[in-house]
């Protein structure tokens, strides 16, 4: 069996803090098929985003550090490249699509211009022949007048329009992998919709893989084909995303699905996860999610718990797995 | 009274000791100056919003970003002025004070908003920022101030010791209780909640709306519950409002909103909701609206949303609907209805 597109395997970050280097990542191992959705799941402080931000390279230079593992795009170590090799890749075959697109765009440059410019960086080729591209790329994600709409600024365009220009920018390469981190969270709902049903469409349609981060399940199960959900910096499940929701295998996946709230139907009082995440550099012993969880027993404290395989292709980071039956959302 | 109050009183149930919070015909209109292009103008944020809130009520108001939601909160407080209309708090009219008057309403409606740093000052000990009001309007000696801000800090959960903190000290959820206990110290009749939890994780996120829902229970407040987020208003509101580009598309009970939403709108807003089900969220039947919501310095002649709704009609382009009663409960501002 051939290896997955993407491989992270065993991947350990470090931050630097005042008192020293805290561990932020642990261990995490996931690969992603061609063609194949992928959510990264937690909440704030479960180490998704630097996750996403390890695969692209761009932790800070200074203050982190890769302490173990290896990340693998076709086979191609990530890990250790030098810089100049990672930026040749970035934009070209890997790809990205932030919450603010702002970030990523340069108010003072003309959006048509800016996609022509990746254009060039990575594929060559003359000033006309990139402007083409960058229209036909603005075109392809639906933007009306694309050729017009080319010569606006980034600050002309309204914040959907703007997410639909990112996205344009990540395809102008034709990618084999895009890493989406909370693409559509600070969307409003309608253009959301319309911002999934694109990347859908992009996905049927050139067969881009994606790792889409995100804190919102019900994003989740509109869009990945499985999730990887992470805690406290581990991964604690990953599950094809149907047998996630129907039947989770670790404590902390059944907590948040239950403490959705329905749309469908008021629920009595809202379920909660007492507690919070414990932050980096003081993580409780044991399993990690132990004191927030409702099926604790004493040997969840003090035993390590590593991420086993389960019999329907997923893995749980829970000691008590075998012998528990969890309530999912489905 | 306008036609829309007075579809809503004939709608709804009355509500047990008359409405704590009534909005009539509201208007809210910002002066445009200059600008980049240089054009001036006016942009009506809101236009002729009717709305009432009884007691222990929650009213639950959505929409997206510049449907004028926020604007009608700070509206009601008069944190912002309105340019047309009234506001009535227990019946006394609120947008007829002068400042002494408002300074003391101000005891009987308070606002939490969605950042807590907003009400919370993080070089003062977050006892100090509880005690602002209660300083404002009381005048408490030591003792007993002490024991108000210790007192509060216990209803929203948290230890009576944590009064000599900082704000820095504490995570995103326990900020959010500590604007809490800002807000009712005064004993309010209404707080505004403008997208109180929607910076928050949603194991926190639950534990705040749960607070929210037992001092309800315990006070008697009444609620403007001010959100994007859907799923969190069906479960903490007894009624709901839809706005769309400043005017109030279609409100009612909350069941019967999100069961058998009435206007176009609601429609779309409801069916673009992805929900945490694969299957059941494959099956969905999905309207995908095209488009943006209108600028609201040029909204679209006739009906508000006819730019962009699925079952645009002549009529809709040219001629605002009225608001009428819709089937099942509420009222709907929609030609479909008429």
């Amino acid at each position: 069996m051939s290896e997955p597109l993407l491989v992270v395997e065993d991947l350990s970050v470090e931050f630097a803090t005042d008192t020293g280097w805290v561990q932020v990542l642990d261990g995490v191992t996931f690969g992603v098929d061609r063609g194949e959705t992928v959510g990264l799941v937690g909440e704030s402080g479960s180490g998704k985003t630097v996750t996403s931000l390890s695969i692209l390279g761009l932790l800070p230079p200074e203050g982190s550090r890769v302490t173990a593992g290896s990340i693998r795009l076709d086979g191609v170590e990530l890990v250790g490249m030098p810089k100049r090799r990672l930026e040749a890749m970035r934009g070209d075959e890997i790809s990205m699509i932030f919450q603010e697109p702002m970030t990523s765009l340069d108010p003072a440059f003309r959006v048509g211009d800016q996609i022509a410019e990746v254009v060039r960086r990575h594929r060559g080729g003359s000033r006309r022949e990139a402007w083409k591209r960058a229209v036909e790329v603005l075109e392809t994600v639906g933007i009306a007048n694309a050729g017009s709409r080319a010569r606006s600024y980034p600050h002309e365009f309204s914040g959907g329009m703007r997410q639909r220009v990112m996205i344009a920018m990540a395809l102008s390469c034709e990618p084999k992998l895009i890493i989406a981190d909370e693409p559509t969270t600070a969307l409003d709902v309608t253009i959301q919709a319309q911002v999934l049903d694109l990347l859908r469409s992009m996905r049927d349609e050139f067969g881009t893989a994606v790792v889409f981060v995100t804190h919102d399940l019900g994003v989740v199960a509109d869009i990945c084909d499985r999730a990887v959900v992470m805690y406290a910096g581990q991964v604690v499940e990953r599950s094809e995303i149907d047998a996630l929701y129907a039947t989770p295998h670790h404590p902390y996946t059944e907590a948040l699905l239950s403490a959705m709230p329905q749309l469908v139907a008021r629920t009595g009082r809202l379920a909660t996860i007492p507690g919070s995440t414990p932050p980096a550099g003081s993580m409780p012993a044991g399993c990690r999610f132990h004191p927030r969880c409702g099926h604790v027993r004493d040997r969840c404290r003090d035993t390590l718990v590593a991420e086993r395989r389960l019999d329907g292709g997923g893995t749980s980071r829970c000691l008590r797995v075998s012998d528990l039956v969890l309530k999912g959302s489905a | 009274m306008t036609h829309a109050a007075e579809a809503e009183t004939h709608v709804d149930p009355t509500v047990p000791g008359g409405p704590v919070a009534e909005v009539e015909d509201l208007d809210v209109e910002f002066t445009l100056r200059g600008g980049l292009l240089g054009r001036g103008g006016t942009l009506r944020a809101v236009r002729g919003v009717d709305l009432h809130i009884g007691e222990r009520e929650t009213l639950g108001l959505v929409g997206e970003s510049g449907s004028g939601k926020s604007t009608t909160g700070r509206a009601m407080l008069r944190l912002v002025e309105p340019t047309r209309g009234r506001v009535r708090l227990d019946g006394e009219d609120v947008t007829a004070m002068g400042r002494g008057d408002l300074r003391a309403a101000r005891r009987r409606m308070q606002m939490v908003f969605q950042d807590p740093y907003s009400s919370l000052d993080p070089s003062m000990v977050v006892g100090e920022s509880i005690a602002e009001p209660l300083d404002t309007h009381e005048g408490l000696d030591r003792a007993a101030r002490s024991a108000r801000v210790a007192e509060l800090l216990e209803h929203v959960g948290l230890r009576g010791a944590y009064a000599q903190r900082y704000p820095y000290e504490f995570s995103g959820g326990q900020r959010q209780r500590l604007a809490i206990a800002r807000a009712i110290a005064l004993n309010p009749r209404l707080l505004v909640c403008d997208e109180a939890v929607s910076a928050l994780d949603v194991s926190t996120q639950n534990q705040i709306l749960n607070l929210l829902e037992d001092l309800q229970e315990r006070f008697g407040l009444s609620y403007l519950f001010i959100a994007h987020d859907l799923a969190v208003v069906r479960h903490i509101a007894h009624r709901v409002a839809v706005m769309y580009l400043g005017e109030i598309v279609e409100t009612a009970p909350t069941d019967r909103v999100f069961d058998d939403p009435a206007h176009p709108y609601t429609r779309a807003l409801l069916s673009a909701v992805p929900v945490p089900n694969p299957r059941r969220q494959r099956e969905r039947e999905r309207i995908i609206l095209s488009g943006e919501m209108p600028d609201a310095a040029n909204p679209p002649p006739g009906c508000c949303f006819h730019t962009r709704c699925p079952q645009v009609m002549d009529v809709c382009r040219s001629v605002a609907p009225p608001v009428v009663a819709a089937p099942g409960g509420g009222t709907v501002r929609c030609h479909l209805h008429t």
